[in-house]
């Protein structure tokens, strides 16, 4: 084999752009890339995590609906407190009104603060139910827009999935959850071979999509009764 | 689903991956994952071992993040790694190097040594096939030198080679290449002009 030393390499002339250009491209297989990138990412520290991902999003707006929930019982407590007190405020001044009524000089006051009372306990009651109600309404709507943002990113709710969709969510939800921003569905459903990470919608009925990485086959059981429904096949 | 948008810039990118920032990090990945995988394809040829390689890569990258100490740029850090997982690879099988694939191109004539063999068959479908034909030193010289833009003396480290050798295999191997593409004729020419 002739390895005779040319110069110092200063001199040896480049390949053609074209050549350079066939050279440095080869043809990508998309599944074995997002594969080797969700290894990659797999690899990274634990801790961190993506900085504008809607998941924390809904978890953030899960806690604010449980504090909100929280909110509600408390307020529905404190209300309870304050009927109680305010009832208790107009059985003493109810007394006392009865007590001035004994005197027939004191007859239009005691009936006049009787009244005021009565209108007293009625106004706060009416708010602390206002006030019950509006949180109970934004509670709602908390609700309705959580419920809005785990639908958009787990389930069609028509159901008009097409299977290579099934596929990408199934890598997708491997990839949120080796991120830790997801955790794998929990279903009694069990495949060999393959685990869990999503829940969704194939053709109107709810199914758990297991992903078998070494086969790179997604196999989607109901979740209802764990039958099988459809068993895709990455390459194919 | 929400998507911010993230930066082109591979600096940017990178500060933002060492400090955590997993979109960035994905974003880096797939900048040179191209790259990456055709330093893994020319090396190994078969495009399973290939993946196997670029996977391998990526990974390696990613643990080896914090540790770039920006002396190069990181596209070519990340080549550097590429090749490095490649010649790994190659050392732990313990291949030999085919000079010749089986599927696409016909045997050299008997009359040419097989460093000097030319490839007549409308069969090669790319450049690739013609690179396969270089003897396993000379491929790695210039797949190392101009598929994964390594320096001379990173090259000499690589292979554990005087940079004397390695400038040598590369003007030898891109000798080798020009004439094979170019005695192929128009067909090769025409090919990659197309594409």
């Amino acid at each position: 084999m002739d390895e005779r030393p040319i110069d110092d390499g200063s001199d040896i002339e480049p390949l053609p752009d074209e050549i350079l250009a066939e050279l440095r491209a080869v043809p990508v297989d998309e599944l074995a890339r997002e594969r080797a990138i969700i290894a990659a990412l797999a690899e990274a520290p634990r801790t961190t995590r993506r900085a504008a991902s809607p998941l924390p999003l809904a978890s953030a707006a899960a806690a604010v609906v449980l504090l909100a929930g929280g909110a509600v019982l408390l307020s529905a407590r404190s209300g309870d407190d304050a009927d109680l007190a305010i009832e208790q405020q107009v059985a003493m001044e109810a007394d006392t009104a009865e007590a001035v009524a004994a005197d027939p000089a004191a007859d239009q006051p005691a009936e006049s603060a009787s009244r005021e009372i009565d209108d007293e306990a009625a106004e706060e009651l009416t708010t602390t139910s206002e006030e019950f109600d509006a949180e109970e309404t934004e509670s709602a709507a908390m609700d309705e827009v959580l419920t809005a943002e785990a639908d958009d990113v787990m389930i069609d709710p028509e159901g008009a999935i097409v299977p290579e969709e099934l596929l990408d969510e199934a890598f997708a939800a491997l990839s949120a959850i080796q991120a830790g921003e997801l955790d794998p569905p929990d279903t009694d459903c069990v495949m060999i071979g393959g685990g869990p990470v999503a829940v969704t919608r194939f053709r109107g009925v709810e199914v758990v999509l297991f992903l078998d990485l070494a086969n790179a086959t997604v196999t989607a059981l109901s979740v209802e009764d764990c039958s099988f429904v459809v068993d895709l096949r990455a390459d194919s | 689903m929400v998507r911010r948008r993230l930066s082109d810039d591979p600096e940017v990118l990178l500060h933002a991956a060492r400090r955590g920032d997993r979109e960035a990090l994905e974003a880096l990945l797939r900048s040179v994952h191209g790259r990456v995988l055709a330093v893994c394809q020319r090396m190994l040829r078969d495009p399973l071992d290939a993946a196997d390689c670029t996977q391998e890569a990526l990974v390696r990258i990613v643990r080896g993040i914090d540790g770039f100490d920006g002396r190069s740029s990181f596209s070519t850090w990340c080549h550097r790694v590429a090749a490095t997982t490649a010649l790994d690879e190659i050392r732990r099988r313990g291949r030999r190097p085919m000079t010749v694939p089986e599927t696409t191109t016909e045997p050299a004539s008997s009359t040419t040594s097989p460093e000097d063999s030319v490839i007549t068959t409308d069969a090669m479908r790319d450049i690739g096939d013609v690179l396969a034909t270089l003897p396993e030193e000379f491929r790695q010289a210039v797949v190392l030198s101009d598929v994964a833009d390594l320096d001379y003396p990173t090259i000499a480290t690589l292979l554990e080679i005087p940079v004397g050798t390695v400038k040598s295999r590369v003007a030898r191997g891109r000798t080798m290449l020009r004439e094979r593409i170019g005695n192929h004729g128009d067909g090769g020419r025409r090919r990659m002009g197309e594409e």
